[in-house]
Formats: structure tokens, sequence, C-alpha cells
């Protein structure tokens, strides 16, 4: 649902008051992908 | 006459009216057209949803639906139930229904990049082919099942984010 900046309940369409932009959105989503798996391993 | 003279010159007609405001489910679309939408009851969906499709036909604009395979007849007689002659709609090109096979789940796995780029193939697809707009109407409910690739639909609808900006044409 945060990802639709508009949304239609009871059959009424409106902004979304939880929408996230995609920068913003996208960062989070690396953040907890991160935080479930662990930072990827680097260097050699 | 060639058919094709009929869609172009509705286009053109259309063109010219794409200023128009394009009203939904109580409300005017403005600039932002990625809508989600949740409903209680399927004829709730089609209260809401029915007269913003029949808007659409009658500006002569192009309606790409993605639906449940088990719901295409269904689909296809709430469409014809609003008045819209679904068959002539399909053979002029101004139609296009597909099942969720043939768009979000192709080889039975969903691929967001995939996706994005049907979504962009459409939309671009409905210009070319002379309409002002498309009018893209799916069923999402595919999504509620256990379907290989559905962890990376919340990632694809925030990146759809990037594409539909580019397009006027509502995505609902």
């Amino acid at each position: 649902m945060r990802t639709h900046p508009m949304i239609i309940i009871g059959g009424i369409l409106q902004e979304n008051p939880f929408f996230v932009p995609p920068d913003e959105f996208l960062r989070e989503l690396r953040e907890r992908h991160t935080t479930r798996n662990g930072p990827s391993p680097t260097g050699v | 006459m060639d058919p094709d003279d009929d869609r172009v010159k509705s286009g053109r007609r259309v063109s010219s009216e794409i200023s128009r405001p394009i009203r939904f489910a109580g409300s005017v679309l403005d600039a932002q057209r990625h809508v989600c939408a949740f409903f209680h009851s399927h004829d709730e969906e089609y209260s809401t949803l029915l007269p913003f499709i029949k808007d659409g036909f009658e500006r002569g604009e192009k309606a790409f639906h993605i639906v449940d395979p088990k719901r295409r007849e269904e689909h296809r007689l709430r469409l014809a139930s609003a008045g819209i002659e679904v068959e002539a709609a399909e053979k002029s090109g101004q139609f296009e229904l597909r099942n969720w096979a043939d768009a979000y789940l192709r080889d039975g796995h969903f691929d967001q990049d995939r996706m994005l780029a049907l979504i962009e193939e459409v939309l671009e697809g409905g210009r070319q082919q002379g309409f002002a707009l498309t009018r893209l109407v799916a069923d999402m409910e595919w999504a509620l099942e256990d379907r290989p690739g559905v962890d990376d639909l919340v990632e694809y609808e925030t990146r759809l984010n990037y594409v539909l900006p580019r397009y006027n044409d509502p995505v609902i």
C-alpha cells in the first residue's frame, strides 16, 4: 500500500498518506535485506 | 473504408480532449495516476471500476485489463452489462484482456523486470496505436497466493513509480 501515491478505500479515491517515494522505499528495502541477511561479503 | 481510419480519427479527436479531467471513484485523477484499490467484494469492485472503465471506452481510449483466468468470462460480462461492446472493442484493438499467466505470471512466476518492461510496452503501444490514453486495470489477487517471485512484488510496485510519471495513463 505504501508504494501507491493514490488509493481507493470505501469506493473513494484519495491521496495515500502512507505513500513512500521510490528512492526512500528502495533504501528501506535494502536496509531490511541487510539487517535480515547481514552485510554482503566484500573484498577477496 | 479502412477501419484503421476510424481509429486514427477517433484518436485524434480524443487527443484534443486529453486535458479533460478523468473522474474516478468520487474524485478527479490528478498527475499521480498509480492507484491501489481495495474492495470487499466483486460487486463493490465493479461498482467503482465500471464507470471509470466505461468513460475510457466512450472517450476512445485504450483499455488494457489483466484478470484472474477463472474470472475472465465474468469480467467480460460485467463490461457488457455496462453497455461496453466488448467483442467489437477487442477486434478494433481498443480493448485487450490478458490472464495473469500472460502478464504477471508468465512462465509460472513473477519477474519484476519483465513486468516493468511489459507495462512500458503496453503504454507505449497504446500511443503507437493512436490512443490518447490507456487505462490499465489489473487484478492483483494472485499476490495473495504463494506464487514464485511474489516476494519481489513490493519492489516492483515502488519501481513502477519511476516509470509511470513519464506517462499520463492511469494504472489501477
